[in-house]
């Protein structure tokens, strides 16, 4: 915008204007004196959640970009925005966000790379690999939570666990079982190929396995090739609809009562995910942003469903009086 | 037949803008509609807002400024505007005995430095800070979650080296997990959940309230009686 000054006045209102903006801008400057955070998410009600819990518990601390990133966006909109908003931390929500920010790293790879927290993405371990000078929290469910809030619930002890897995999984189960082992719950975990001409044949076997082997109740994992809507309707819901295992699911749609199938499913708190990351972010504010070697979080906060009529169809009995500690019970 | 909707209208106006706000937020597993339900029935005449969250409540409680609230009594004395007047009472105390939770092996207090520290979040960041540094007289480097229940997972995951929590919530704490969970004693009580009440509010009311209290709705609020101070 082009400014004519045409006597002593205009150029004494002009310099007044560029000293007010320069004291406003130094005294935004102050209230967000600790630095700036980078937010890259795709547009949905779960990411927002996790942005108002980072928000929330950051409040002003932290001055706040966020950049809702479209279809159509590449990796010169993310450079653009960086050079822009010069940010202490960028922050990646969802799988999309953190596909474009390593692709945007590839442009320059040798450049140093602000830390970076990655959340509310699907099997984070494989995709973190891909992206310099950064860290996150597992979107996934530790088993061990699930199990010992199920095991708070129910009146029958929980002592042995089923699970189905493909291969590649096979470090993440080992993980589970490890802390599973910590609560006293042994986990019987059954190992398909990760590809196969007869996954579903494998898959019915594997799922007859554990019915035979009388386990305490079932884990199943949100794995699309094992979990689909022809394996639910053929398999799972035929072969453990008819027993009295309760059933533990990762979405809820599955708890459907008419499906007689799952009975919990323990689902990420998307406003503690937000929160748990920015005691992340307060810590590497702390460290002058050096992330060091900062391993993945397992999510602390869940949220818990039960759906009491599959329990009673099955005989399950609860412990009625700690319904009220269940954030969703479905009659 | 105006005039009568205009008298019907400000009488139930009236009524409505005379009734007593409560604003509650005590850490406890139990959901906070469940709580919201439960305190509602024994108070009909006020209206009742359970919080989950410190943070909202704090919030709220600034924005809205209720009449009265409901949380533990360093919650209350924070506030300028709202004086403790109805203490909880629990086994004949207002004050709770706190200790320091670990994994298999007992923290030397004397040596902090360094642990990262699990509590619930009851005040933000900084005034939560401070509380815990002022009762530990010693700079403590805390992990805040928003939900007690959260505090296991911490345990669980090493994301915290122990957590901060009440004598009561330790036993409660054993009997959901078969972990090895120690606790250190510590020369530390934190007062119980309280009522404090807004310099014009009505002390018999809220009083009447809280000690209509069902013996199972208090052992939630983590007491088993109320007294006026």
């Amino acid at each position: 915008m082009a400014i004519k000054i045409r006597s002593i006045r205009d150029a004494l209102r002009v310099a007044w204007k560029l000293v007010a903006v320069f004291v406003v801008s130094t005294l935004c400057l102050n209230v967000y004196s600790e630095g700036t955070a980078l937010i890259l998410t795709a547009k949905g009600e779960a990411f927002s959640q996790v942005i108002e819990g980072l928000k929330g518990d950051i409040g002003d601390e932290l001055k706040f970009d966020v950049f809702e990133l479209e279809k159509d966006n590449s990796e010169s909109d993310i450079k653009a925005r960086i050079n822009q908003v010069k940010p202490d931390v960028v922050v990646l929500i969802g799988n999309n966000s953190i596909n474009l920010y390593a692709k945007y790293q590839k442009i320059d790879p040798d450049k140093e790379f602000p830390p970076s927290i990655a959340l509310a993405a699907l099997f984070i371990d494989k995709f973190i690999n891909n992206v310099k000078n950064s860290s996150g929290i597992r979107y996934e469910i530790p088993a061990v939570t699930s199990f010992v809030n199920m095991r708070s619930v129910l009146k029958s002890p929980i002592k042995t666990v089923g699970v189905i897995y493909r291969e590649w999984m096979k470090p993440l189960i080992e993980v589970d079982r490890k802390y599973l082992e910590a609560e006293g719950i042994a986990l019987k975990a059954v190992e398909l190929p990760n590809k196969d001409d007869d996954l579903n044949g494998l898959l019915k076997s594997a799922i007859q396995t554990l019915v035979n082997a009388k386990v305490d109740a079932v884990w199943v994992l949100n794995d699309n090739e094992l979990l689909n809507g022809k394996s639910i309707g053929s398999l799972w819901i035929p072969e453990l609809g008819k027993t009295d295992i309760p059933v533990l699911v990762g979405i809820k749609p599955l708890l459907k009562t008419e499906f007689n199938f799952g009975s919990f499913a323990i689902v990420p708190d998307h406003y503690g995910l937000g929160v748990q990351a920015a005691s992340i972010i307060f810590e590497l504010m702390d460290d002058e942003w050096s992330l060091g070697d900062r391993a993945i979080a397992q999510p602390i906060s869940v949220r818990k469903i039960v759906n009491v009529s599959v329990l009673e169809k099955k005989s399950i009995n609860v412990q009625k009086e700690k319904l009220q500690e269940v954030d969703e019970v479905i009659q | 037949m105006n005039r009568i909707s205009v008298l019907l209208v400000a009488v139930c106006t009236s009524f409505c803008c005379n009734a007593k706000e409560l604003y509650v937020f005590v850490p406890t597993e139990v959901r906070a509609t469940a709580i919201q339900e439960e305190i509602q029935q024994s108070c009909p005449s006020i209206n009742v807002t359970v919080f989950g969250r410190g943070k909202d409540f704090q919030k709220q409680v600034a924005e809205a400024k209720p009449d009265a609230i409901i949380s533990l009594i360093p919650v209350i004395e924070q506030s300028s505007e709202y004086q403790p007047v109805i203490k909880g009472i629990y086994a004949g105390n207002e004050h709770e005995q706190y200790v320091l939770v670990s994994i298999d092996k007992a923290l030397d207090i004397k040596n902090l430095a360094g642990l990262k520290i699990g509590v619930v979040d009851l005040m933000g960041r900084k005034s939560m800070g401070e509380f815990i540094n002022h009762l530990f007289q010693a700079e403590i480097k805390l992990t805040r979650v928003t939900k007690q229940e959260d505090l296991l997972p911490l345990l669980t995951f090493a994301s915290a080296d122990g957590i901060f929590i009440s004598q009561r919530t330790f036993d409660e704490l054993k009997s959901k997990s078969q972990m090895n969970l120690v606790a250190t004693q510590l020369n530390i009580k934190v007062g119980l959940a309280g009522t404090g009440l807004a310099n014009n509010a009505d002390k018999d009311t809220l009083l009447k309230c809280v000690q209509s209290f069902s013996s199972s709705l208090n052992a939630t609020l983590g007491v088993d009686k109320w007294q006026s101070k």
